[in-house]
């Protein structure tokens, strides 16, 4: 087995990647790192004034499986509005992309990443935050039980 | 509290013991052994590189399987055993990061744990310049600005490191602090990382 | 007498060391007086095979049936080999163990047979030099030796009829002979380039304690490499007649010419040779020393980035000196090389090509002794080793340069409702993916309790021990039931295959041995007795007729033993005609010794006095009952 097409796709293709401006009012920015392999993933959203998203950009430094986790998720977005965007699970990435078991939490943060640039869009625009990003468990869990592996010390 | 009893001559021993005191026999590590207590150490951050050194090579001189050749079968098992715990303490407590680390792990702290993204905006801001300086420069294949920017990580290291030094002296870290060491050492990590990517750089466009 | 020996089966050329009674480490001597075996081994059709210097002359004229350099080929599977490795010969790639074909297609025999059969050889020499069998020995292997190419060293160490008591890795033994004569402290670098191998070392040295700090190398990177590239030249320029694919057979008399050119270009600047070579063909060659230097800089060159990544992982900008190991490196440029990387002259004291026998030699001494209390070997593991996780990736679970013996522990989990198995595929090297790193085995476990799928905790311990070869061994924690592990090796041969050989080749060694002694014994009964003869010529007066006529009486048990074939009777009867001759002996010794005294040099009977040694020592009490 190895690496799935797709996943080398956005790993050697990446879409969208790039900066935001930061200070603009219509734009989310999300910046979330993983300790244990130290990946840091910034995703930022352009949100119109329907609440749709219309553009999006990441930057990820980290293993193949991040950038192209991040790749996807940007991909996604464009065209959703912020609540559809905030139904995306890693295991959807996960899955589009057949990650291996190792690699599932830079799936979890690019979920995590999309949900903190909603939050900060949210926050700019006055809004209360839908979902904090540490709270979401339920699949994360039950994915980290199946088949991966725990290092003893 | 049962005693254990050495598997040789059945002499009653104290726990921890290396060698029974009658018939020299070497003795299986106890259940309640740590690192620190396998090569004689208190349970602390603060440590003295050289008498590390000097224990790990005492205990390794007498522990090792080298000194259990011609030793009965059981011996020469019990020596691989101890040998390789005691590498494994010598590693953990050699580097400051692991060191912290199992420290953490003894006190119930899961450092690392798959799940948990990292939210410490402001550091992680600084990171993605520091990477697209590294990029940059990798790009470039600027050999200086690549030993600059390793050497810049690793003042940083050594910062973190006596950050982490104070936080372990206060005597209720392990209540208040564990999670603020923890966050240290995951910058530690990224600052590593950063390290060799810079220095494998240097070599590479060094030739 | 001590009886461990240490060996350092060389790409090129084997030996075998001891560490005499007066605790000097020797090389002996094998083949005719050499201290170097080639590591060459004849096979003749229906025949015994032919190992040495004389199945090295085979070669040119035998060359599919004279293996050379099979280290190259140990522990190496089907498709592993190189395509400059496989030279000339024919392989069957079959079977999961790699053999190679030979007489014509008449038998096969596995690289770790070929090892074997070079390692009896240098048995029987250690066992002849002396005078019984060897106890325990060390065989030296190259650092950067993965775990399989280590398990084929032991086994054919066992295939021979050795105890092998440590793999020991080259440059730490050149450390180890270096370190005990000169009681150093400091950082040193140990740059081994070999027939075949080429493996850097960095130590530290400090009170006795030898510990490997990193060891990087290059399993397929040696002096065989500068013959080659100079017998490619040398033939392209000066053979005759002219050939574009010369046949094996000329190949390699051109390379072994170019070897010896090689050589003499050391102490010379220039070499001219004139060389016939097999099927008519002839070389003339002009080599000058700055064009050798051109050819062979390439490879030099390839050396240059295991060491930097050597000081790298050792965390070591500077050394406090640099030993060389291997004949290559009495290449004028290597050492120059040597010189620019490190920053200073090498140590050169030590022969390069027996240092590392020597170490192996200290080394079996000390663990057949059971440890050193002054000297301590702590090494290291060249590579990482890790598990292949679903999607091909590897997880590194022992790290490259870790001192050993280490383990480390993982925890898995079932995948399906009921699952009673899990193969477990390990794997060595740095690579992401598991298809890029060695495949070292693929370990089933079976008998895991049935369960529901992601309830089971599967705890799998995976050990390297001291000679850097892996165990792994797994416990299933709900249950706590330690389950029993089939390991199956992906390139070595199974227990029962080692076994199977082994009946097969113990009766075959020990006639062997037998008659080997029985020679010894024979010789030894001659000296005995043709010194006894003479003694008797010079100081018959100092016995009396009794006394005379017990040692007649034993001389004659003696010669009739001699003349038999129980090589354990000669040594029974040797040690009764010295029992019965020792106050002969005693009193010879006064009387020269009262003469020397009288003004007569005690050099002039020296000879005759030293013939019979066993007079001087009191080795034996109970022979003292022996009455005269």
């Amino acid at each position: 087995m190895s690496y799935s097409e797709k996943l080398l796709d956005h790993y050697e293709n990446p879409r969208n990647v790039g900066s935001l401006d930061k200070g603009d009012p219509d734009v989310g920015t999300g910046l979330v790192g993983a300790p244990a392999c130290g990946d840091v993933m910034k995703l930022q959203i352009k949100v119109n004034g329907e609440g749709v998203i219309e553009d999006a950009k990441f930057k990820t430094f980290g293993c193949g499986s991040a950038i192209a986790s991040s790749s996807l998720v940007t991909e996604w977005v464009k065209g959703k509005t912020v609540d559809e965007a905030l139904t995306i699970k890693n295991t959807d990435v996960a899955n589009e992309l057949n990650l291996p078991p190792v690699k599932i939490h830079c799936s979890v943060l690019a979920e995590d990443a999309i949900k903190a640039a909603v939050a900060d869009w949210q926050k700019k625009h006055g809004l209360a935050p839908t979902v904090k990003p540490d709270t979401v468990q339920g699949d994360r869990a039950a994915l980290l039980e199946r088949g991966v592996l725990k290092s003893g010390i | 509290m049962r005693h254990p009893t050495c598997w040789s001559c059945e002499l009653e021993l104290e726990s921890g013991t290396l060698f029974c005191p009658r018939c020299r026999k070497i003795q299986p590590v106890a259940r309640t052994e740590d690192y620190f207590s396998l090569l004689g150490l208190q349970r602390e951050f603060a440590l003295d590189r050289a008498d590390l050194e000097r224990r790990f090579r005492e205990l390794s001189r007498v522990l090792h399987p080298d000194r259990f050749a011609r030793a009965e079968p059981r011996e020469r098992r019990l020596s691989l055993e101890r040998a390789t715990r005691l590498n494994d303490a010598f590693r953990y407590l050699k580097d400051w990061r692991l060191r912290a680390a199992y420290l953490l792990k003894l006190a119930g702290t899961d450092v690392f744990s798959e799940g948990r993204t990292f939210a410490d905006p402001e550091f992680l801001e600084e990171q993605l310049e520091w990477r697209e300086a590294l990029a940059l420069a990798l790009s470039d294949g600027d050999v200086e600005a690549l030993r600059r920017i390793a050497r810049a990580a690793r003042a940083r290291l050594e910062g973190i490191e006596a950050e982490v030094g104070g936080m372990f002296e206060d005597d209720h870290w392990f209540s208040e602090l564990p999670v603020e060491i923890a966050r240290r050492l995951s910058r530690a990590r990224y600052y590593d990382n950063i390290v060799a990517d810079a220095e494998r750089g240097a070599a590479a466009a060094g030739h | 007498m001590p009886r461990a020996i240490g060996i350092d089966l060389g790409t090129t050329n084997s030996l075998v060391a001891h560490v005499d009674e007066r605790n000097r480490p020797q090389v002996l001597e094998v083949d005719g007086g050499s201290r170097l075996l080639p590591s060459a081994v004849y096979y003749d059709a229906g025949g015994d095979p032919e190992v040495g210097a004389g199945a090295k002359r085979r070669a040119p004229e035998r060359p599919l049936d004279t293996i050379l350099s099979v280290k190259r080929f140990m522990g190496r599977g089907p498709g592993d080999i190189r395509p400059e490795d496989r030279g000339i010969y024919r392989f069957d790639e079959a079977g999961a163990v790699v053999k190679l074909v030979l007489n014509g297609g008449t038998r096969a025999v596995t690289p770790i047979e070929v090892s074997a059969e070079i390692l009896r050889v240098l048995k029987r020499s250690a066992a002849e030099a002396l005078g019984g069998a060897p106890g325990g020995c060390v065989i030296t292997v190259p650092a950067y030796f993965d775990d399989a190419q280590r398990q084929a060293t032991k086994d054919a160490g066992r295939l021979a009829g050795l105890e092998v008591l440590r793999l020991l890795n080259e440059p730490t033994a050149a450390a180890l002979a270096y370190g005990l004569d000169k009681r150093s402290r400091g950082v040193f670098a140990v740059y081994d380039l070999g027939g075949g191998t080429f493996d850097v070392s960095i130590l530290r040295l400090d009170g006795g304690v030898f510990e490997v700090l990193s060891t990087v190398g290059d399993t397929h990177l040696g002096g065989d490499d500068f013959d080659r590239l100079v017998a490619r030249k040398l033939m392209q320029e000066g053979l005759t007649p002219v050939n574009d694919a010369p046949s094996p057979a000329v190949l390699r008399g051109a390379v072994a010419a170019a070897q010896k050119i090689r050589e003499e270009l050391t102490a010379h600047e220039v070499v001219e040779a004139d060389v016939e070579l097999p099927e008519g063909h002839r070389l003339r060659a002009r080599l000058t020393r700055a064009e050798l230097e051109a050819l062979i800089q390439p490879v030099v060159d390839r050396t240059t980035g295991p060491c930097e990544s050597a000081l790298r992982d050792a965390n070591v900008v500077k050394v406090d000196g640099v030993v060389l190991v291997g004949g290559a490196t009495r290449t004028p440029l290597v050492r120059r090389h040597v010189r620019r990387l490190f920053g200073q002259e090498p140590l050169t004291d030590l022969d390069p090509d027996t240092v590392v026998a020597l170490g192996a030699a200290v080394q079996a001494d000390a663990l057949d002794r059971g440890g050193r209390e002054d000297v301590l070997l702590l090494d290291v593991i060249p590579l990482s080793l890790g598990v292949e996780m679903m999607g091909g990736v590897v997880e590194k679970i022992i790290m490259r340069n870790s001192t050993i013996p280490a383990s480390a522990t993982q925890q898995f989990t079932t995948y399906a409702d009921g699952q009673t198995g899990m193969v477990v595929h390990v794997v060595q090297g740095e690579r992401e993916l598991a298809r890029d790193c060695r495949s070292l085995a693929r370990f089933t476990l079976k008998g895991i309790p049935p369960m529901p799928a992601g309830i089971a905790r599967v705890e799998i311990t995976y050990a390297v021990d001291a000679d850097g070869i892996l165990q792994v061994s797994a416990r299933e924690l709900t249950t706590g039931i330690e389950q029993k592990i089939q390991v199956k090796p992906t390139y070595g041969l199974t227990e029962e295959e080692v076994e199977q050989m082994l009946v097969e080749s113990i009766e075959h060694a020990e006639e062997d041995v037998t008659q080997r002694f029985l020679v010894e014994w024979r010789v030894e009964g001659d000296r005995i007795l043709g010194s006894l003869e003479s003694a008797f010529g010079l100081d018959g007066g100092l016995l009396s007729d009794a006394e005379r006529a017990a040692i007649d009486e034993r001389m004659r048990g003696l010669r009739d033993a001699m003349a038999g074939t129980d090589y354990l009777a000669i040594k029974a009867w040797i040690e009764s005609v010295d029992a019965a001759s020792k106050a002969f002996a005693e009193r010879r010794m006064d009387k020269h010794i009262r003469q020397a005294m009288a003004g007569h040099r005690v050099q002039e009977f020296a000879e005759s006095i030293v013939e019979h040694p066993r007079a001087t020592g009191s080795k034996d009490g109970d022979l003292e009952d022996e009455g005269t």
